[in-house]
């Protein structure tokens, strides 16, 4: 009975949820691979700790916490940290054009990813989030363990900075 | 005041982005993740369990032999008389012979 109501948990929680949190590491990690990698460990770890989440109203952003630690505990691992030094970028910037499951032909498409790679980490979090997801600054700051205000703050420097970003490079 | 800064129109975007996946990925993604978390954290889940009543047992029975082993030490000091031979027999008859309190009793 408890391995039966598991598999449904399981089954509902990776319908729910399987799509965003892979374009949300995907975002994150650029490569196909390394986002399937991170997925999979994202859903043992929500499984092995789904006890732990009592209220049902914060699933989504439980979820959405556990696959961006699991992703940028992933790129820390990849890099050895996380920072904005210019061939660190360069280098991010480069990955998404040698990525194979990446469609070179807009190449306005690839700035504007571009430009979101160049971001801080947190930046490029709460953008995405935000952006893509259309989380409310709220959920953000909860993912992410920080404000509202600072999301808020976060979200519009990333903006100035991909908007300047793009009309730099166009 | 009005900004002339000049800024990017995001609307030229949108939500697309330029990532693909391969053809059926999601479908197949989806087995996959279904296989793996419905198998895995119930090993986890009964290892966890197995553990705690393993160290637990364990932990009753270090304390049990301990206990044990204590008592039994502490009982060994005092030798009981059964065990006494025939050497340490003559010595007894001797100190019970010149006992003061003995030999001043009225039998």
């Amino acid at each position: 009975m408890q391995i039966f109501r598991r598999k449904t948990k399981a089954d509902e929680l990776i319908e729910r949820y399987q799509q965003p949190l892979y374009w949300h590491i995907r975002r994150l990690v650029v490569s196909h691979d390394d986002a399937q990698d991170v997925l999979q460990d994202t859903f043992v770890q929500i499984f092995l700790h789904l006890s732990e989440l009592r209220n049902a109203d914060l699933e989504r952003v439980w979820v959405y916490r556990i696959a961006t630690n699991e992703a940028l505990q992933w790129l820390r691992k990849k890099h050895e940290f996380v920072s904005l030094d210019t061939d660190e970028v360069s280098s991010l910037a480069d990955s998404l054009m040698a990525e194979e499951y990446v469609d070179t032909g807009d190449a306005l498409l690839l700035l504007f990813q571009q430009a979101i790679i160049s971001l801080p980490t947190m930046q490029q979090a709460v953008f995405n989030l935000r952006y893509y997801d259309e989380l409310p600054y709220d959920d953000i700051a909860e993912i992410l363990n920080t404000t509202q205000g600072a999301a808020k703050t976060n979200y519009h420097i990333a903006k100035e900075k991909i908007s300047n970003y793009i009309l730099n490079h166009q | 005041m009005k900004s002339d800064k000049q800024q990017f129109d995001f609307c030229q975007v949108g939500k697309q982005m330029p990532y693909r996946t391969p053809d059926g990925y999601f479908e197949q993604s989806a087995q996959q993740l279904k296989d793996l978390v419905v198998a895995k954290p119930k090993y986890n889940y009964s290892s966890r369990w197995w553990y705690g009543v393993a160290a637990t047992l364990l932990l009753a029975c270090a304390v049990y032999g301990l206990t044990a082993y204590i008592s039994y030490k502490s009982d060994s000091r005092v030798v009981p008389v059964y065990s006494q031979n025939a050497d340490n027999a003559g010595e007894w008859n001797d100190f019970a012979e010149s006992d003061l309190f003995l030999d001043n009793m009225d039998w």
